[in-house]
């Protein structure tokens, strides 16, 4: 707890109420100016025809005051020295009155009564404490008494009597209102604080808020730009025409593939689906580019399966290191003249042969990178044959697994359909797009990436 | 040892003949499995290893699990590894995504001989695989 917070609590009432007094003393002073010269017309029907000169002159006179009073609140900001003002403008105003009451013959006038017209507005309008009320009523009551004890005509102890016991009277009333108006402006005080606290609070929040979110965006960009940034153009693979589209989920999830041509002119594909989603499991993919793309060109003639092995040692120790749990599906393909080899573990391959109008189901005997130390025993080479015009579709679980609103998968079947009626019949980056179009039409969210690539033998 | 319900998925538990049985029902699609999975399988290999117990976890009723889940499982496995405790586990081959998962983790632990998979079809006996 801040012990200087009850102190700046304080002093923020204090504020607040100079500011109150000060906007309330406008408000009276205006009334000055349009009551005191009103009540002239009460002075035509009542008084004496001798007085009203002199009459309109103290009113003239009060009223002029109470304008240039006005002015200098207009021109003058709130202060804790506000208050001054309310006893001010009682002294004009009941001065006036008090004057009026020794002309007309001191307390046997029933003019005292307009001293209270002076105490209960001003007191009761303006939020301050008790004790002001008590000095500005009795400076008004303390001016009738002296000016007409020393000023004023004969009169009676009873009327007297019955004039003070009115006007103080009014005063205790208006100090009875004054403090409990009071309490309950230091009341409606605590709660606006304890709001514009909350609203403060809540503001704090959501600019927090705000950041952990561009944070998260921002990461989550990152991970966008590590998976997009490598993907390799669409282009002619030796005797194969290849294309790919990859849909990336809206928190990014670890879809990858590659197309390589090595500087000894060897044709390498490869698709895979790091676990997980973020950062982390797009920089898995970028090491497993890496390490890939290093490997097939440092030693011409690899096979699949031991490009394979050195990317899971790779990728095994730096997992490990990073105190991840992250693992890969991953095949790796070499292009050679009439057949694709291929080694690791990830969906189905579907070959469309040509000749057949056909499409066959392939799948891929193996395991994942990043799991276990060595994996020379689990993976192994698989040679498709691949002739003039045959297709081969690779794609990733987002596809297969896109779930419509019944919860039901896209599922091989679709898929498996969907690529007999687009092969061989249209161009590849319009069988690509039909495919992606067909996935896009049955699934209701899209949870995970979707990646298609399609060879086609063309040489 | 109690089930465990978290989210779509549903993991019954039942204790019979020496094996400590576990059923997986429904989806595991959490992002962090860590929360809720992770800690109700390292109890279970607590369990199984301070009793002596076999593990057997079927997931032929399960409908889908993530990438999330296979990690966890796959450090379940190796926790399994380290204790000695002996597991088997029971997937459906007809539905072609367990199949892809089961056959890689299959081959991942074929030489440790802890780890037993096997595939059942529906309305197949079950088929050992490793």
């Amino acid at each position: 707890m801040n012990a200087g917070q009850p102190v700046q609590k304080t002093a923020r009432f204090d504020e607040y109420r100079d500011v109150l007094i000060h906007d309330w003393m406008k408000i009276l002073a205006i009334a000055g100016v349009v009551l005191v010269p009103l009540f002239l017309l009460l002075d035509y029907v009542t008084m004496p025809t001798e007085l009203l000169r002199k009459f309109a002159a103290y009113r003239a006179a009060a009223t002029a005051t109470s304008l240039v009073q006005y002015l200098i609140l207009r021109s003058t900001r709130p202060s804790r020295f506000s208050f001054v003002h309310g006893y001010v403008l009682s002294f004009l105003v009941a001065g006036m009155i008090v004057w009026m009451t020794v002309d007309l013959g001191g307390f046997n006038s029933a003019y005292y009564a307009g001293l209270m017209l002076v105490i209960f507005p001003i007191n009761v309008l303006l939020p301050w404490r008790s004790f002001h009320a008590a000095m500005n009523g009795l400076l008004a009551v303390g001016l009738y008494v002296v000016a007409n004890l020393a000023l004023g005509g004969d009169f009676t102890a009873s009327a007297v009597v019955n004039n003070l016991y009115f006007l103080l009277s009014s005063v205790v009333l208006v100090v009875a209102l004054s403090e409990t108006r009071y309490r309950l402006l230091q009341g409606e005080f605590r709660l606006r604080a304890a709001l514009e606290d909350t609203n403060t609070s809540l503001e704090t929040s959501r600019q927090d808020l705000k950041l952990a979110r561009d944070k998260l965006w921002s990461e989550m960009e990152v991970a966008q730009r590590i998976q997009t940034a490598l993907l390799p153009k669409n282009r002619r693979l030796g005797g194969y025409e290849a294309e790919a589209v990859m849909r990336p989920a809206e928190e990014v999830g670890g879809d990858y593939y590659d197309f390589l041509e090595t500087r000894q002119g060897e044709h390498w594909v490869t698709i895979g689906d790091v676990s997980g989603h973020g950062v982390e499991s797009g920089l898995v993919m970028m090491m497993t580019q890496t390490t890939i793309a290093t490997l097939v060109n440092d030693l011409p003639g690899r096979k699949p399966s031991e490009v394979f092995v050195h990317t899971n040692s790779v990728i095994r120790e730096n997992v490990s290191r990073l105190g991840g749990t992250r693992y890969m599906t991953l095949n790796v393909f070499r292009l050679d003249r009439e057949s694709v080899t291929v080694a690791g573990k990830h969906q189905d391959i579907l070959v469309w042969r040509a000749a057949a109008d056909r499409v066959e189901t392939l799948s891929n005997q193996g395991t994942w990178i990043g799991v276990v130390d060595d994996v020379r025993n689990a993976v192994e080479d698989q040679t498709i044959g691949v002739k003039m015009g045959d297709w081969i579709l690779l794609y990733t679980d987002g596809v297969t697994e896109a779930c419509n609103a019944r919860g039901e998968f896209f599922g091989e079947d679709r898929l498996r359909k969907a690529f007999a009626r687009v092969a061989g019949k249209v161009s590849l980056p319009r069988a690509v797009a039909e495919l992606l179009d067909e996935v896009r039409q049955f699934a209701a969210r899209t949870d995970d990436d979707q990646t298609l690539v399609l060879l086609r033998r063309v040489e | 040892m109690h089930g465990l319900a978290l989210g779509d998925l549903n993991i019954e538990v039942q204790e019979a003949d020496g094996k400590l049985v576990q059923r997986w029902k429904g989806s595991s699609n959490s992002r962090d499995p860590s929360v809720g999975l992770r800690p109700f399988l390292e109890l279970a290999v607590a369990e199984a290893s301070t009793r002596k117990l076999v593990l057997e976890l079927h997931f032929e009723d399960l409908g889908h699990f993530n990438s999330s889940t296979v990690a966890t499982l796959l450090r379940f496995i190796e926790k399994c590894g380290q204790k000695a405790v002996k597991l088997v586990l029971y997937y459906n081959g007809s539905q072609r995504w367990q199949g892809h998962n089961f056959e890689a983790i299959s081959l991942l632990n074929r030489s440790s001989g802890l780890v037993e998979v096997h595939r059942v079809d529906s309305g197949d006996a079950p088929e050992r695989m490793s």
